[in-house]
C-alpha cells in the first residue's frame, strides 16, 4: 500500500483506452516464458540473450584530480595544490599567498557533493589570489581544469559571508550527492589580536557541463 | 507510515514529507508511463492492462496528495488534468504502432497541451508559489522524452529509449521537487526549516537513486525473463544508477568503500538477473543458487553498511529491509512468469516505494555518521594586508 494513499478518489477507468489489434514489435511475456507451469514454448528452452553474458558494473568512474582554477569575472587563473586536515580538524590552508588549494579528503570537483576551493584573500603586504571572490554573482562561470585534461564548467549559485564563529559547517562541507563547488576565502574585519579575518566568504556553485 | 485516510497534510509543517512524496510520485509516473508504451507496442493486452492499471494509481497517489494539502476538490481537478497526459500517450503509443500519421499528429498536439495546463493549474493552487515557466517547461522537456522514447523504443533503437528513461526519471523527480518548494513556500517563497537542509537533501538523492535501482531491475529482469531484444540496453542503465550509487558511497565514506559498495551490489544485480534467466529456463539449480547468492548479499551489504556507519545501522534490521527488496523483486518475477501482471505490478510499485523508506533509514544514520566527521569551523586565508578593503 502506498505510503501516500490516504484515501480513494473516484476510480478513473483507463482501460477503454485499451483497444486490441495494435501491431508493433511483439515479445508477449507469457508467449515467451511460462516457468511456473503451463506447456512449455519454444523460448523456455533456450537462453535469453545477453543473460548469460551479463555482468554487473564492478567499478565506478571517480574524476581526476582537479589542477588548474580558472574565473574570469575576477581574473583568477591559478594552479591548485591538495589541502589536507590540521590537528584543530580545520581545512588546511594553501602555502602561497597566490595559489589556490582542493581539499583532497572531499569530493573531487565533478563528483557527487561539494568539492571545496580555499585560497587567501590578502598575504601581509596585499592581494592574494582569491582576493575579488567577494564580487563574484549568481551566473558567473567557474572553471575546474582536472589531471586528465578534461575542464568543468560550474555556475554561481550565491555568495555567503559568515563569522567564522558560527561557520555552518554542514552547509557548506555536507555531501548532498549534488555535483558542487565551493569556493572559500575571508573577509570582514581583522582582528589584529587574532591576526585573523572575522569572516568566511564562501561562494556556492553548481555543475553546469 | 502510511498516513490516515484522508489526513490533511500541512505544508509548512511538513515539508520534508511533502517533498519526499512528490518526488517519489513524479519520478514514479516516468516508469509506469514508459511501461504503458513499452506494452502496448509489443500488442500485450493482458500486460497492458496491468501497466495502465499502475499508471492510474500512480496518478491516484499523486491526487490524493494533492488533496490531503488543497482539499479533495483541487485532487479532482488536478487528477482530471493529469490524466490527459496519459490519454496523449495511449493514443500517441497506439498511433505509432498502427503507423498512422494522422492519429500520431492528433496525439501529439494533446500532449503539447498538457503542461501548460498543469502548470497554470499549480500557479493558481499555489497562489503563485510554483511559476508557470518553472512547471511548464520541465513538462514540456517530459512529453518530448515520451514520444522520443515511444518513437525509439517502436524502431528497435532500445540503447536511445533506455538512456531517455532515465534523463526523464530525474526529470520528473527533480519536478516533485520544485512543485513542493511552490507549494511549501507558497507566494513568498519562504521555504520551512528543513526543507532544503543537508540532511533532506542527501535523503532524496539516496531515494532518487534506490528507487531508480528497483524500477530498472524490474525491467531489467522481465527482459530477460522474456528474451527481450532490450535486455542489453535496460541491463545498461542499471549498471549506470549502480555506479552513481557507488560513487555516492565512495564520496561519503571514501574510495574505498565506493569500491566495495560496488563489489557487493554487483553480486545482488548479478544475482537477480541469474534469478531471471533460471526461471526462463526452467532451472531449478540456478534459481536456488541465485536465492542463495542474494541471502548472502543480503548479509554482506547489511555488515558493510553497520560498520561504515559506526553501529548506528544494526546488520540484523538492515538485513531484513534488503531482504524485503530481494524478495518483491524475485515475488515480481515470479508473477509476472506466471503471467499474472497484476501482481506483478503491484509489488514493482510498492517496491519502488519501499525503496524510499530504505533511503530514510540510510541516511538517518549516515547523516551523523558524515556530520561527525566534516571539517571543523572556518578556515584562516588570509594575512591582513589589504585590512579594510576586504
Amino acid at each position: 500500500m502506498s505510503r501516500w494513499l490516504a484515501g480513494p478518489l473516484a476510480a478513473v477507468a483507463l482501460a477503454g483506452l485499451l483497444l486490441a489489434g495494435c501491431g508493433g514489435p511483439g515479445h508477449s511475456p507469457a508467449a515467451a516464458s511460462s516457468p511456473r507451469g503451463g506447456p512449455a514454448t519454444a523460448a523456455e528452452s533456450r537462453e535469453p540473450p545477453g543473460v548469460a553474458g551479463f555482468h554487473s558494473v564492478r567499478s565506478y568512474d571517480r574524476s581526476a584530480p582537479p589542477v588548474r582554477l580558472w574565473i574570469p569575472e575576477i581574473a583568477v587563473s591559478t594552479s591548485l595544490v591538495r589541502l589536507g586536515r590540521l590537528p584543530d580538524g580545520s581545512i588546511e590552508v594553501p602555502h602561497a599567498w597566490d595559489t589556490a588549494g582542493w581539499y583532497d579528503q572531499g569530493p573531487r570537483p565533478g563528483q557527487p557533493g561539494p568539492a571545496v576551493i580555499l585560497g587567501h584573500v590578502d598575504s601581509k603586504a596585499g592581494p592574494a589570489v582569491f582576493y575579488r571572490l567577494r564580487e563574484l554573482k549568481p551566473g558567473d562561470i567557474v572553471r575546474v581544469g582536472l589531471a586528465s585534461g578534461q575542464i568543468l564548467v560550474f555556475g554561481v549559485q550565491r555568495v555567503e559571508r559568515y563569522p567564522k564563529d558560527r561557520f555552518p559547517t554542514e552547509a557548506v562541507y555536507f555531501p548532498t550527492l549534488d555535483r558542487e563547488l565551493r569556493l572559500i576565502t575571508c573577509g570582514g574585519d581583522f582582528d589584529y589580536a587574532k591576526r585573523s579575518y572575522v569572516d568566511n566568504i564562501v561562494v556556492y556553485a553548481t555543475l553546469v557541463t | 507510515m502510511q498516513a490516515e485516510p484522508t489526513s490533511p497534510l500541512d505544508p509548512k509543517r511538513q515539508a520534508v514529507e511533502l517533498r519526499s512524496g512528490l518526488e517519489e510520485l513524479f519520478g514514479q509516473d516516468t516508469f509506469v508511463s514508459i511501461r504503458v508504451v513499452r506494452s502496448r507496442l509489443r500488442a500485450d493486452p493482458d500486460f497492458s492492462q496491468a501497466t495502465v492499471d499502475a499508471l492510474s494509481h500512480n496518478s491516484d497517489d499523486l491526487a490524493t496528495l494533492v488533496g490531503r494539502v488543497y482539499g479533495s476538490a483541487q485532487a479532482k481537478k488536478f487528477r482530471q488534468l493529469w490524466e490527459s497526459q496519459q490519454e496523449g500517450l495511449i493514443a500517441y503509443a497506439r498511433a505509432v504502432s498502427q503507423h498512422d500519421q494522422a492519429a500520431k499528429a492528433a496525439a501529439r498536439r494533446q500532449l503539447d497541451a498538457f503542461p501548460g495546463q498543469i502548470a497554470q493549474f499549480l500557479h493558481t493552487l499555489t497562489s503563485g508559489g510554483t511559476a508557470v515557466p518553472a512547471v511548464s517547461s520541465r513538462l514540456s522537456t517530459h512529453i518530448d522524452d515520451l514520444v522520443r522514447f515511444t518513437d525509439a523504443y517502436a524502431a528497435g533503437d532500445y540503447a536511445t529509449a533506455y538512456r531517455i528513461e532515465r534523463t526523464d526519471y530525474e526529470r520528473e523527480f527533480g519536478l516533485g521537487t520544485v512543485v513542493a518548494a511552490g507549494i511549501a513556500g507558497g507566494p513568498s517563497g519562504n521555504l520551512p526549516a528543513g526543507f532544503d537542509s543537508p540532511l533532506t537533501r542527501l535523503r532524496s538523492a539516496l531515494g532518487e537513486l534506490l528507487g531508480e535501482h528497483m524500477q530498472l531491475v524490474v525491467d531489467a529482469m522481465g527482459a530477460a525473463l522474456r528474451g527481450g531484444p532490450e535486455f542489453k540496453a535496460d541491463a545498461a542503465q542499471v549498471n549506470a544508477d549502480t555506479e552513481q550509487l557507488a560513487g555516492a558511497f565512495g564520496v561519503m565514506f571514501g574510495p574505498q568503500s565506493g569500491a566495495r559498495f560496488t563489489n557487493v551490489w554487483g553480486d545482488h544485480v548479478d544475482a537477480l538477473v541469474g534469478y531471471s534467466g533460471a526461471v526462463a529456463t526452467k532451472n531449478q539449480k540456478g534459481e536456488n543458487q541465485a536465492l542463495a547468492q542474494l541471502a548472502a548479499f543480503e548479509r554482506h551489504l547489511s555488515t558493510f553498511l553497520s560498520t561504515s556507519t559506526d553501529g548506528r545501522l544494526t546488520a540484523p534490521s538492515l538485513s531484513d529491509l534488503l531482504h524485503m527488496h530481494d524478495r518483491d523483486l524475485v515475488e515480481q518475477l515470479d508473477a509476472y512468469a506466471r503471467g499474472d501482471y497484476t501482481t506483478a505490478y503491484r509489488i514493482a510499485y510498492e517496491g519502488y516505494q519501499h525503496m524510499f523508506a530504505v533511503a530514510d533509514t540510510l541516511s538517518g544514520a549516515i547523516g551523523p555518521t558524515i556530520a561527525a566527521r566534516l571539517p571543523k569551523g572556518g578556515v584562516q586565508t588570509g594575512g591582513g594586508g589589504m585590512a579594510g578593503s576586504v
